[in-house]
């Protein structure tokens, strides 16, 4: 007996130190101890503006160096510093969803502004928070939450995705198709994990497709999961297999099996979200933004001049800049400058509301 | 016809890293200790073997790096179960868990990484192609150019069901998991058979690692593996670690797979499709697991 309770602390003891052993050696900050507050990564500039002497801060689920959300929030944060000489702070949870409730409660303790990004991440954490700071407003980014007295950014995904229907249509159409595509006029769309969300992009999508194109085939297939790129790279290749030319992905990290199908197949690829084009330069044509830095900053205009009350939901579509499109900056660039011209046409009709984008709520 | 052929070879592509794993399994199953960390020995081996195979621009480093890297797991996991007599199932999920968070410390401490590492120095196994093969359409499609490890595992199939049943050592691995005291009565190690599965399961796990990073995908990122070690895992446990039986499931589990990402979602929403492997598996293991019944009590009489 007293043998097999030894055995079980001496492979405890093994299990610790073989996470001791695997700690950095010489690497500048200790990780594990450092306490989860305010990494201030933005510059800190004293206020210019007496009246609007508010300290803005992000909250992010992640860290700065992601290439996506979260850098792209912390360059709106560095706008709003130079630009409207605000105070501004980012907090990170790391990574680690265990630091959720604690950086919330730090931003919320130095910030009267705070951005939650993604906001999604954090949902448990914000029920808590919000009701204990009622005179702090916080914005959901990315989302519409439903949690009392959280205001809310949401993105128009389907505009976005409503562009590269455009896109992905003309290049698959004779007189500006890209050399790997073939007669027929097929484009496909592959979802990650079937939700609402994505079935926003795969309706702005289908729209835009048919709105550049008449007679254009979309394919609509379905991985079934966000987090498995095995599984991306095998749907887009049974996409491209039926016929597509060219494939939007909306499918989170699911979504990269796309640009290795992508190279293997020799067929077109479009991005999402960020921009994807280094994945695999000679095959992504474009990528659609979500402009997270710009919503941000644009948020805090509103909000400074008192447009925003507490609770509501601010959508930002193309007009507003919050979803956009990026051919990438790496060569070579596929699109032919006519193409680019008809889709900034059609953003355009968006913008003047000649076109209303269908969202999928409203189906 | 073509399109047949396509979806099949989809298959097979599906198949491959759930059969090389399996096999893995089932030589742990059949000595008589269920292999609980796959699922972390193949996220170790995809991640090793995509680093080296970029730094050292050699694939066959990475192949060799990738699998010892999975042997080392291998080696941890025989120590605690076999040495230290703990829980076969504890130590096994905790090396999954433990796995997934070496992986995501290597990518963000060196590679300044969050998810996923992508280079395009990594090189990546070599295909397979055969030219009197590439004559036919149809065959061409469906047995060539494919990476090397896929036509590895089907003949690991073979090799594996020698090696059960044809010779000594597949003799006392089988006795150790089906009558572990007569092994100990005729003056074998038990510890020391076990040990040899312990190794050999985690070498065929880093394989199914090594195939999904620089056979299929390409790339490395921490959602790789995606569940496959635990699906291996129940394909062997419906074998009961023969491995006539453990093909059988995986191929099963591949074109169900593959069958789900082409049915049109205009036709039948998505959600059916997406839980056609799992129906399909479900009753196919059902009917075999009868079959296996009836089976063995006619061979008793």
């Amino acid at each position: 007996m007293i043998k097999k309770k030894l055995m079980v602390v001496v492979s405890l003891l093994v299990l610790v130190s073989m996470l001791v052993a695997c700690a950095p050696a010489a690497t500048e900050p200790a990780v594990p101890t450092e306490a989860p507050v305010a990494a201030t990564e933005a510059p800190v500039t004293a206020p210019t503006e007496a009246p609007a002497a508010i300290t803005v801060a992000v909250v992010a689920g992640g860290e700065v160096g992601d290439m996506g959300f979260i850098d792209s929030a912390n360059a709106g944060l560095q706008r709003l510093s130079s630009e409207l000489g605000l105070n501004t702070v980012i907090v990170s949870n790391k990574n680690d969803n265990n630091n959720n409730l604690d950086v919330l409660l730090s931003a919320a303790e130095q910030a009267d502004l705070i951005f939650v990004v993604p906001g999604y991440f954090f949902d448990e954490q914000l029920k808590q928070v919000v009701p204990q700071y009622p005179d702090k407003t916080f914005v959901y980014v990315d989302g519409a939450s439903s949690i009392e007295g959280m205001t809310s950014v949401v993105f128009k995904q389907n505009e976005g995705a409503f562009l590269m229907g455009t896109l992905a249509a003309l290049l698959t159409t004779e007189n500006t198709a890209l050399p790997q595509t073939d007669e027929a006029k097929v484009i496909g769309f592959m979802g990650g994990a079937d939700m609402p969300v994505i079935h926003d992009y795969q309706v702005g999508f289908n729209q835009g497709a048919k709105y550049a194109v008449e007679d254009i085939e979309v394919i609509n297939q379905y991985a079934g999961t966000h987090f498995d790129p095995a599984k991306g790279k095998e749907t887009a290749l049974a996409i491209y297999g039926a016929g597509a030319d060219i494939i939007f992905q909306a499918a989170g990290p699911t979504g990269l099996g796309l640009f290795e199908a992508a190279k293997e197949a020799q067929k077109y690829a479009i991005g999402v979200d960020t921009n994807q084009k280094n994945l695999a330069p000679d095959w992504v044509v474009a990528s659609m933004l979500k402009n997270v830095g710009d919503s941000i900053f644009l948020f805090t205009q509103s909000f400074l001049a008192g447009e925003i009350q507490t609770g509501a939901v601010m959508s930002y579509g193309l007009k507003e800049g919050g979803v956009g499109i990026s051919y990438g900056d790496m060569d070579p660039d596929l699109v032919p400058q006519e193409v680019k011209d008809k889709v900034a046409g059609f953003a355009q009709d968006i913008i003047d509301g000649k076109v209303v984008v269908e969202t999928y709520t409203a189906q | 016809m073509e399109n047949l052929a396509e979806f099949l070879r989809a298959s097979i592509r599906l198949t491959t890293p759930l059969l090389l794993a399996a096999l893995g399994g089932a030589f742990m199953q059949v000595a008589g200790v269920p292999n609980i960390g796959m699922e972390g020995m193949m996220l170790i081996a995809a991640l090793v073997g995509y680093i080296v195979s970029f730094t050292t621009g050699s694939w066959l480093m990475g192949l060799l790096f990738g699998v010892l890297a999975a042997v080392f797991v291998g080696l941890i996991y025989a120590f605690f179960v076999l040495r230290l007599k703990a829980d076969i199932f504890a130590i096994g999920i905790t090396l999954n868990i433990f796995m997934g968070g070496v992986a995501a410390y290597i990518i963000r401490q060196y590679y300044d990484q969050i998810s996923m590492l992508h280079s395009p120095n990594a090189k990546l196994l070599p295909t397979v192609s055969l030219p009197f093969l590439a004559e036919n359409k149809i065959l061409n499609v469906l047995f060539n150019n494919y990476t090397i490890l896929v036509p590895v595992s089907f003949l690991l199939v073979l090799v594996t069901f020698v090696v059960f049943y044809k010779t000594p050592f597949g003799f006392w691995l089988r006795a150790a998991g089906s009558n572990p005291l007569a092994v100990s009565a005729s003056g074998k190690s038990i510890t020391g058979i076990r040990f040899a599965a312990f190794i050999i399961s985690a070498a065929l796990c880093g394989l199914a690692g090594v195939h999904l990073s620089l056979g299929y995908l390409g790339m490395f990122a921490l959602s790789l593996v995606a569940g496959r070690g635990f699906v291996a895992l129940a394909i062997v446990l419906f074998g009961s670690g023969n491995p006539v039986t453990v093909l059988i499931a995986s191929l099963i589990f591949g074109i169900a797979d593959a069958a789900s990402l082409r049915i049109p979602t205009e036709i039948i929403p998505p959600q059916f499709p997406l839980m056609l492997p799992y129906i399909i598996t479900i009753l196919a293991i059902t009917l075999m697991s009868r079959f296996a019944r009836s089976f063995t009590s006619t061979e008793q009489k």
